[in-house]
């Protein structure tokens, strides 16, 4: 019942390439025109909100969410779905606290909100390389993936074929990124997300009419299903492992909440808005996208557990990352008809697109920084600076490449942890000092990006996913250390602390001087620019 | 979430660095009284471009401390409880789930009402302020840029 043969694996073989054909002709076809910088690094002059929602929540659902938060929900139920909460609420608080000032005072990327309030080229340059350190792991844990999920819908185990796959899907991220810009894989995002959503509705509404419309009586029957009784419905399953269960759960969801919304890729789709009510009434489509999806992805993965059990579901993957696949699988009963299989095919395609597009505009968002902050000076002409950034997603995706054929083969865990506390860590406090912080120094604010940063560094390879347990990326080796499985108990006070000392220890001259940029950009942050962006 | 000092420790007035984006007022002349003067500039900053840039922020500062503590301290003590206090969340409750489940699941209509109250408040109080204030920029500029 869990194997995917004959039809359905022919199906998604022509599925897939169709996407891909079609992606790539999209891509095409809306490139930006030749010389318009705007274009290429925000897209659209005005996508309209719900597009420009969708396109958001796209970015924000990542291949690593829908597998990971799903397999988590299918084997340690209530913990899971806190999980996927946290991930909700930090695009809620994306939204509310820092989405219009990001709109408001950004261009293109990360650098130029921190730039405007403190100029120079360390800043620029430092912010480039904390964009790279957070999302090249996430990139690497994304396209390792889509390796595994080839390798399992179309039915193969042999290694090469799996390593083309990774060096196949990564050569069309890059292509996405260099040829279709910000507008191409905005595209791609809102038929992704369409598709996401549109798929997993179907799906959950046939998994609830299997348990008449009951959650109680989906959540139970998992419960018994699942092997653990009424532990699958109360907290403890994730972290039972550990030392301190409660507070590595603290930390866990601090660093999703903190460090979800706050990673580049997410926060460059704020820059592409026009107004101030429109990159409102995006983020609200966002949310309401991302909720959603969430309580899809809760109802397809307990009913995963509910229909075939959690031994089924560790049988496929140990950390039940086929989660969402087997659980959609499942609701469709043994005997696919025709359109029950194409409707699968579909939830497979939405999976596989959703891989593809979440890496792209990772990619992009790397060589948006890369171009943007580091190679191009305010006299590069634009025709230059756009080759740059092309360049620059070569540059960017041949090394991840390299690193997700190195490392496809173990525990890619850590490298998403890796991504989701630097963003809590270095990026979200560095962004809301300098938003928000009218004494914040430009010393403070390296502080806070490198010290962040470091910290993460310096706590990780210590933690039990890195060494030491059966499941680690090291299983052989046990240099942990650290008790907690994330970082972020430690570094994103250690982050915040960093910021805050070294600018009270920056000399008075200085703090002056920052309140005055402060007081000089305050209209535009609060307010907004004078003229419509992109106008 | 913002840390703004500015009303304990006024900065020194300095007339180049405005904080409005109107030009400062041109500097007192010999002829005129030099007192009179100062309480037309100190009468003025009450109520022209600071005001409105003032009640901007204030507005602003509200609608984001009231929404992102909503959201977080929602949120926060769901996770407290969950940790600490493991028997209130096993409790039984709606249709024989947990009192945990079901509060995290009640957690995305929420969401999507705390959305909703947002954009709500944020049109009513916050968009015609910063629709004055940039009015003014603009103004500003547009004095700038012409004869």
């Amino acid at each position: 019942m869990t194997d995917f043969k004959g039809a359905a694996q022919s199906w998604s073989l022509v599925a897939f390439f169709s996407v891909v054909t079609l992606t790539l002709l999209l891509c095409v076809v809306t490139g930006p025109d030749r010389d318009d910088l705007d274009e290429f690094y925000t897209g659209y002059r005005f996508l309209s909100p719900l597009r420009n929602g969708l396109a958001i929540a796209g970015d924000y659902i990542s291949a690593a969410t829908v597998l990971t938060v799903g397999g988590i929900i299918a084997l340690c139920g209530y913990d899971g779905v806190v999980l996927a909460l946290s991930t909700l609420l930090s695009l809620l608080l994306l939204m509310f606290l820092l989405a219009e000032p990001l709109h408001h005072t950004g261009r293109f990327t990360m650098g130029d909100v921190l730039a405007r309030r403190m100029p120079g080229r360390a800043v620029r340059i430092t912010a480039c390389a904390v964009t790279l350190a957070a999302l090249v792991p996430m990139m690497v844990v994304q396209l390792a993936g889509v390796g595994q999920l080839l390798a399992y819908v179309l039915g193969f185990s042999d290694s090469t074929m799996r390593t083309g796959c990774v060096v196949g899907a990564g050569a069309l991220m890059i292509t996405y990124a260099a040829l279709g810009g910000m507008r191409g894989t905005a595209l791609i995002q809102i038929l992704k997300t369409v598709i996401l959503l549109g798929s997993g509705l179907v799906v959950a509404a046939l998994i609830l009419h299997t348990f008449g419309w009951s959650p109680p009586t989906l959540f139970r029957t998992a419960a018994r299903n699942s092997g653990a009784g009424h532990n699958y419905l109360r907290y403890g399953l994730q972290f039972a492992g550990g030392k301190h269960p409660a507070l590595d759960m603290v930390s866990t969801q601090c660093a999703i909440v903190l460090g979800g919304a706050s990673l580049p890729h997410v926060t460059m789709r704020m820059y592409t808005a026009g107004s101030t009510r429109q990159v409102r009434r995006a983020m609200s489509w966002a949310v309401s996208a991302v909720a959603l999806f969430i309580a899809v992805m809760t109802v397809v993965a307990v009913g995963a557990t509910a229909l075939i059990g959690a031994k089924t579901i560790t049988a496929a993957d140990p950390r039940g990352s086929t989660a969402y696949l087997l659980g959609a699988r499942a609701a469709f009963g043994t005997d696919l008809s025709r359109p029950e299989s194409l409707l699968f095919t579909t939830v497979t395609t939405a999976i596989f697109l959703t891989l593809l597009a979440s890496v792209a505009s990772m990619t992009l968002a790397c060589a948006n920084s890369l171009a943007h902050d580091i190679a191009a000076r305010p006299d590069t002409p634009p025709l230059r600076e756009m080759a740059l950034a092309r360049l620059s997603a070569l540059a960017v995706g041949i090394p991840v490449i390299g690193l997700a054929v190195l490392s496809q083969h173990r525990s890619l865990q850590p490298l998403a942890i890796l991504s989701f506390c630097l963003g809590a860590s270095a990026i979200a406090p560095a962004l809301l000092y300098s938003l928000f912080w009218r004494r914040y120094t430009r010393a403070g604010l390296l502080a806070t990006l490198i010290g962040g940063t470091v910290s993460v560094l310096v706590l990780l390879p210590g933690t039990s996913l890195v060494s030491g347990t059966p499941q680690s990326a090291f299983p052989d080796a046990d240099f942990n250390w650290f008790p907690f499985t994330t970082t972020a108990l430690v570094s994103v006070p250690a982050g915040f602390l960093c910021g805050f000392v070294a600018t009270v220890l920056s000399r008075r001259r200085s703090g002056a001087r920052a309140r005055n940029r402060y007081e000089s950009i305050e209209p535009v942050l609060l307010a907004g620019p004078a003229y419509p962006k992109n106008g | 979430m913002s840390a703004d000092s500015s009303e304990l420790h006024p900065l020194r007035h300095r007339p180049a660095r405005h904080a409005s984006p109107v030009p400062p007022s041109p500097p007192p002349t010999r002829q005129s009284n030099s007192k009179s003067n100062w309480r037309s500039v100190r009468a003025r900053s009450w109520t022209g471009p600071h005001r409105d840039l003032r009640l901007l922020r204030r507005a602003c500062r509200r609608q984001r401390r009231v929404a992102a503590f909503a959201a977080l301290g929602y949120f926060a003590v769901f996770l407290a409880l969950t940790v600490a206090l493991p028997s209130v969340m096993t409790a039984p409750a709606l249709g024989g789930l947990p009192a945990g489940l079901c509060l995290a699941l009640v957690q995305l209509p929420v969401t999507w009402l705390a959305v909703l109250f947002y954009e709500y408040t944020a049109r009513r109080h916050v968009d015609p302020l910063a629709r004055r204030v940039r009015h003014q920029t603009q103004h500003h500029r547009d004095e700038q840029v012409g004869p």
